[in-house]
């Protein structure tokens, strides 16, 4: 059954982290016993709620997305389409938990900007990306002109903004595509597309993540503007690193812990699924009308995904952010400080494989491809392309050059190679960026990348965050040059045929 | 070369590949692959909607003589891992068909996006054993509805169960009188009979 088959799947992914994590932390670096045994609890929790919440995933959040979607598109009523878009993006974005701790900590930080307003900000960027989104579907326009036109305007306007808004902007890109946006906006782009007939369909069934995540950057930055000058800079990012590193510092007991952590997230991922529930309710009365046993899988859907994102953050916050970042801490002060770099490469291709939205999309693309495009080829490219840019933020941690050397290169062959690219990989490509800068990339490799850099004595702020902006770049590059080699393939192979 | 029989081979998902490789060598020349959903049998599982299971549908056109060897090659192999890994069964194609009485039938169902899980359990409520779900999408129209640049398509489950000729006819008076049904237009049924029906799975 899958949830069976969905077990041995997580296992298979957040086993190797474990073996690394225990490997390294029994020889080359010690990290103690309770540490240790804590990590194995986390990595227990993170394997049990990551099962559940990608079975509940899938019945409930994938499947209702995708009827929505179809159900939009078949209405045939452009306003309802538009608004519908930007109001799923605004009230699914307004609940994201890793968004609202990024609120905070820029309100602590700028004194001038509350919370409040940066996450509306973010909100109605996500609304109205996700509103372009479908626009663009409707009206054929290419996806390569959107994403030039929207990195372009990002570009232009980050390197005119403080360095503190391009860290938190770029941040903020990452933070919104969480674990239960990701999902359903995969699912409302591939539910589009099903009613369509036309052969281009299929293309067009990815790259809403892309686009969606260009919004809250660019939201960001344009707060920056209005902001620029009353903000304390170089305060600011110490700050950031400051409240990143003392999250998840203090064990005093595995039982105590679970008690405050449990009944936090609960409530926690309970105000992010509820507003995506009530869309889905106010669909189902008002427009769908869904037979019963469907209504009923669906919610139950819901039900496990709420309980498997519990689990997942329990899971990270008492064993993976405490031991990243001892992990990070201890390797810095070794003398070999280069040891940082194939270990940061190995750590960041085993993690990207235990990030929820990963599977989601891979399995999305695999059962929209009918199979030709296989999960495990993704998960590898992406995995080789995190690895890369996990390796790449070790070095900038070690030798401190700006992120821009990395970020503007990039960029500049990602956007290149959409020329080049068959269409579909370039969607998949641009969603991947987003989907693989999730809750994992966000506590364990950057708590890793924070210690890391407090031990060399770098600047643990830009390093720290540049590590996310990496994360989300890479797979743009990596997964459209896999779809020029499966398009070779696919020639020759045709022309094999015809002899 | 006449292609008289269809068989049908329902695994989990991931065998239908494998299995598609070995029957080219027992005559076979090709094969088909659908990708579905089935469900575990069990009512604790089937209500907490945790008993779905991914299947691979391979469809194998054979003629007459290739018909014994590839239907027992299937069933010979031996990488199944439990008792029941999946189902055979062989539909009859043009002149062979509805010439003897068969002691199974496929009912197919063909429905609107979404009613598959509805129909599955009132089938079930009839004596039906299991059913197998795949996506689809129907070109029934005579003019597809346009809207912008975008073609608009129907959206559509098909549903196949296999039941003995008992049971058949049963389990189809309790989907036709199904209330969500009773929409004009909502989908059709059909059965078809099906010899040499049995199930994969290891070998005690």
């Amino acid at each position: 059954m899958n949830l069976v088959h969905k077990f041995k799947e997580t296992c298979a992914a957040v086993l190797p982290i474990c073996a690394i994590v225990l490997l390294l932390g029994t020889t080359i670096v010690p990290l103690g016993k309770e540490l240790l045994s804590l990590f194995c609890v986390g990595s227990f929790f993170l394997i049990i709620g990551l099962t559940i919440f990608l079975t509940g995933a899938e019945l409930g959040i994938v499947t209702s997305g995708a009827y929505v979607g179809a159900h939009l598109t078949r209405s045939r009523k452009m306003p309802l389409i538009l608004i519908s878009g930007l109001v799923i993006g605004f009230l699914i974005t307004i609940a994201e938990p890793d968004l609202l701790v990024l609120g905070n900590q820029v309100e602590t930080v700028t004194k001038t900007i509350p919370a409040t307003s940066m996450i509306l900000a973010v909100a109605v960027g996500v609304g109205i990306f996700v509103a372009i989104g479908l626009a663009r579907v409707l009206f054929q326009i290419p996806y390569r002109l959107i994403l030039i036109a929207g990195y372009i305007a990002v570009f232009a306007l980050a390197s005119q903004v403080s360095p503190v808004f391009v860290a938190i902007s770029f941040d903020s890109g990452g933070a919104t595509t969480g674990p239960m946006t990701v999902p359903f906006i995969i699912a409302l782009g591939v539910g589009v597309s099903a009613v369509r007939g036309d052969k281009n369909a299929l293309e067009d069934s990815f790259g809403y993540t892309g686009i969606a995540s260009i919004g809250p950057i660019l939201a960001v930055v344009i707060l920056g503007f209005i902001l620029a000058g009353n903000a304390g800079a170089t305060g600011a990012l110490t700050i950031i690193a400051h409240s990143a590193n003392s999250a998840g510092a203090n064990s005093n007991g595995i039982i105590a812990q679970l008690s405050r952590d449990i009944p936090q997230n609960a409530r926690n991922v309970f105000v992010a699924l509820s507003p995506l529930y009530a869309i889905i309710l106010l669909f189902q009365v008002f427009f769908m009308r869904l037979p019963r046993e469907l209504f009923r899988r669906i919610s139950l859907g819901f039900l496990y995904a709420w309980i498997g994102l519990i689990l997942f953050f329990v899971g990270t916050e008492i064993g993976f952010v405490p031991t990243g970042k001892a992990l990070g801490e201890a390797l810095g002060a070794l003398n070999n400080k280069w040891i940082l770099i194939p270990v940061g490469c190995l750590l960041g291709a085993v993690v990207v494989c235990a990030e929820p939205d990963v599977w989601v999309l891979t399995e999305q693309v695999e059962e929209v491809s009918g199979g030709n495009i296989r999960k495990n080829v993704l998960l590898m490219t992406l995995a080789l392309g995190i690895a890369l840019a996990v390796g790449l933020s070790m070095c900038r941690v070690i030798f401190g050059f700006s992120i821009w050397y990395l970020l503007v290169p990039f960029y500049s062959i990602a956007i290149a190679l959409t020329f080049v690219t068959p269409r579909l990989f370039t969607a998949i490509a641009f969603d991947s960026g987003g989907v693989a800068s999730g809750p994992m990339a966000s506590t364990f490799l950057l708590s890793f990348t924070l210690g890391a850099s407090v031990a060399v004595g770098g600047n643990p702020a830009t390093d720290g965050f540049g590590v996310i902006a990496m994360i989300a770049s890479t797979p743009l590059v990596a997964i459209q040059l896999l779809g020029l080699l499966y398009h070779r393939r696919e020639t020759r192979a045709l022309k094999g045929g015809e002899k | 070369m006449k292609y008289d029989w269809k068989i049908y081979t329902i695994v989990n998902h991931g065998l239908g590949e494998k299995i598609a490789r070995l029957t080219r060598i027992a005559g076979a020349r090709g094969g088909t692959i659908l990708v579905g959903r089935g469900e575990i049998d069990s009512s604790i599982l089937r209500a907490l909607a945790l008993a779905d299971i991914e299947k691979d549908i391979l469809l194998t056109l054979v003629t007459d003589d290739q018909l014994e060897g590839v239907v027992t090659l299937i069933r010979e192999l031996q990488f199944y891992k439990h008792k029941n890994d999946g189902m055979i069964f062989v539909v009859p194609t043009g002149e062979k068909a509805m010439k003897d009485e068969t002691p199974h039938e496929m009912i197919s169902i063909i429905v609107n996006r979404g009613y598959a899980d509805d129909i599955m359990k009132e089938a079930r409520k009839a004596g039906a054993l299991g059913g197998t779900i795949l996506n689809a999408r129907g070109t029934g129209k005579p003019t597809d509805e346009k809207f912008f640049g975008i073609t608009i398509v129907p959206e559509k489950e098909e549903l196949i169960i296999l039941a003995d000729s008992a049971t058949a006819p049963a389990i189809r008076e309790a989907i036709e009188a199904l209330p969500c049904l009773t929409t004009a237009g909502i989908g059709i049924m059909y059965t078809m009979p099906v010899t040499q029906f049995s199930v994969l799975g290891k070998k005690c």
